[in-house]
């Protein structure tokens, strides 16, 4: 068995929560970029606000360009896939050295077509999504030890729900990571709040129909996603 | 070997994508760079190899009954071998392990050897590491993309495998383990060499800590699992002396681990390499080695040191005011390629500077003649130039101590500096062992 301390786990939960940022949000992008050929417009200032990030952002171009690439933007994509590879760093004896290695060709990747003469910039965004799917099945293959691949499979299952209830994208999937999440936990060996649990509990038995009236509201429901583990 | 010379770009693509890197920090800011890898190897043949294996080992096991002697008997400062101004003015001296024998007598675990090869085809030993040299994870690396790369190179060439360094690593720590797991403590991600703290805990397949994850309670050490507690015994720290433990060392320590020494003399943890060593690879005491190697060996010498004097003696403080303007001089307190000052580069002014420092602060440093060592080719754009470059071997001291087959070639990128140092700019090559 590895050896997990009390901080290993808290980035291993980061870990998982921060990929799975990066690989949501650059699909999201890729998708609103190829929208914005036939609108010309993308609504930024929402998308902020839902993601409860500051908008300071001087138009649409910018807000793509330095949203997606800008490393000194905390929330940038850029500096998410910097807090995946910087969790992944501490974790390497953990995670191993061919799994790192995935996050951090997708931060050069990144920082290539951030230089001014790439070209391309949405096939370059695939090459990064490339890597952090390879990451995902690498972690999954080769991390021998269930309760880690678990913990950051609960990062990346609360990152998912987080981001789908904020900005309404794929909430279709939201009921199977529900399911997937409350099985997961057990296998995690992390400690959850009892009335986050509940709450969350409570919403999938509405999802699964067998208690249509007992509504919780989104934004409850979200509080308790983001608040379920006690790190 | 064409192979890798023509895949040079794709070898160190590889070494980025692996986050083959060392931090340096300047104005105060932290910056991760990458190691700049030259394809074409150091290469050492067997009888060579032979040799020098002997002449490390005798060093190195010299070094360490030094260590056992200055913090208990005091033997070569009775008989005077070694002056006691040296020992006990040495920033490396520390009085919290007077009396105190770590586990298996062993003070330097891991030892890093800095060697030149002269023109002269002489090996002579530059530097002795003792405290936490880096370095192993660099060519251990580059020989697994390497041999990725070609395989035919090495099936046609008798190299010796340098891929065990994690094995090794992990026999040395168990042999000195006093019951527990076995740890690496890295005072984390912006340490210089975090790349290799990590890289060798996975290698080793030992636990990577940090001070947070570490614990003494009733003087044992602890690591803090998050499925309960779990008792180290061994740890290789990685973080200097001084910063180890702060109710011992200094107090200001945010990233060391209260009362570990209290575990260590209380015999209840190892800790490699052990705290105090810095006595032995202090600048001034490098002078006294190979009279070390003879009064606890009772053997020649078989590795040279660099021709160095001490002014601290009047007869070589009158040899290197001489002598000043053909000297290195160096200061004992620094390291890292720092306070390294060539006598030759100086203006007449400063050179007069220089004198007057050394008769003010003799104890403060060391001169050594230039060894004009031989310059090794390194692939620059599509041509080959020549340029300076060291050796660091490292030897294990467990069971037995042995060298690790291979070890750190840095080069200098600038084609009139001596300094190798990876701090100052230099690069690295993988060093291949041949067989006989």
């Amino acid at each position: 068995m590895d050896y997990v301390s009390i901080n290993k786990t808290n980035r291993l939960f980061w870990l998982g929560r921060y990929y799975e940022r990066v690989a949501l949000t650059l699909q999201y992008m890729m998708q609103s970029y190829d929208m914005v050929i036939d609108v010309d417009t993308f609504d930024y200032d929402k998308y902020c606000r839902d993601l409860g990030i500051e908008n300071h952002y001087e138009n649409m171009d910018d807000f793509f360009n330095r949203y997606i690439f800008d490393v000194e933007d905390y929330c940038s994509i850029r500096s998410s896939a910097e807090q995946a590879l910087g969790n992944g760093m501490v974790l390497r004896e953990t995670i191993g050295s061919r799994t790192l290695a995935y996050l951090q060709m997708a931060v050069y990747s990144l920082d290539e077509m951030s230089l001014p003469d790439s070209k391309a910039i949405g096939l370059g965004l695939q090459d990064v999504l490339d890597n952090m799917m390879a990451f995902r099945g690498c972690y999954d293959s080769y991390i021998s030890d269930e309760n880690v691949r678990n913990i950051i499979k609960c990062g990346a299952n609360v990152e998912r729900l987080s981001f789908c209830l904020r900005v309404g994208y794929m909430e279709d999937v939201i009921p199977v990571e529900v399911d997937k999440l409350l099985k997961r936990i057990p296998r995690t060996g992390l400690q959850v709040g009892a009335l986050q649990l509940q709450s969350i509990i409570r919403q999938q038995r509405i999802f699964e129909g067998k208690n249509p009236t007992d509504a919780i509201s989104k934004e409850d429901f979200l509080v308790a996603v983001e608040n379920l583990f006690t790190l | 070997m064409d192979d890798l010379l023509i895949h040079k770009e794709q070898i160190n693509r590889q070494m980025a994508r692996y986050g083959v890197k060392f931090g340096i920090y300047k104005n105060g800011i932290f910056k991760e760079r990458l190691f700049p890898y030259d394809p074409i190897p150091r290469i050492i043949d067997g009888k060579d190899y032979e040799i020098l294996e002997k002449g490390l080992i005798q060093r190195v096991d010299a070094l360490n009954m030094f260590l056992a002697d200055i913090y208990n008997e005091k033997k070569i400062i009775k008989d005077g071998v070694v002056p006691e101004e040296f020992v006990y003015r040495s920033p490396g001296y520390l009085a919290q392990c007077e009396g105190f024998t770590p586990p298996k007598a062993i003070y330097s675990h891991i030892s890093g050897i800095d060697l030149v090869l002269g023109k002269d085809g002489v090996w002579y030993i530059l530097e002795d590491n003792l405290r936490i040299p880096s370095g192993a994870s660099y060519p251990l690396i580059a020989r697994s993309l390497c041999r990725r790369c070609s395989p035919d190179t090495f099936r046609r060439n008798n190299i010796l495998d340098n891929r065990n360094y994690g094995t090794l690593l992990k026999e040395t720590m168990d042999n000195v383990n006093t019951g527990g797991i076995n740890v690496i403590f890295t005072p984390g991600r912006y340490n210089a060499a975090y790349f290799e703290h990590s890289f060798l805990a996975e290698q080793a397949g030992v636990v990577l800590a940090e001070s947070n994850d570490l614990f003494v309670e009733n003087d044992n050490l602890y690591y803090r699992g998050n499925h309960g507690t779990v008792r180290v015994g061994a740890v290789y720290r990685r973080i200097s002396d001084e910063y180890l433990d702060p109710l011992c060392f200094d107090p200001s320590s945010l990233i060391g681990i209260p009362n570990i020494m209290e575990a260590y003399r209380t015999g209840n943890v190892a800790i490699v390499n052990a705290p105090g060593n810095g006595v032995a690879d202090d600048k001034g005491i490098y002078y006294f080695v190979p009279k070390m190697i003879k009064y606890y060996l009772d053997q020649e010498p078989i590795l040279k040191n660099a021709p160095t004097f001490l002014p601290f003696y009047e007869e070589d403080m009158k040899y290197t005011l001489d002598n000043i303007n053909r000297l290195v001089i160096k200061d004992v307190a620094e390291a890292g390629g720092y306070g390294v000052i060539f006598g030759r580069d100086l203006t007449a002014e400063k050179l007069e500077d220089l004198k007057k420092t050394i008769i003010n602060e003799p104890r403060r440093f060391i001169s050594q003649e230039v060894i004009d060592f031989q310059d090794l080719p390194i692939v620059e754009g599509d041509t080959t130039v020549m340029r300076k470059a060291d050796l660091r071997a490292f030897v294990l001291s467990g069971s037995k101590t042995q060298v690790w087959p291979s070890g750190l070639t840095r080069f200098s990128r600038n084609p009139n500096s001596f300094v190798v140092n990876s701090s100052q700019g230099g690069g690295f090559k993988d060093t291949w062992i041949t067989c006989q």
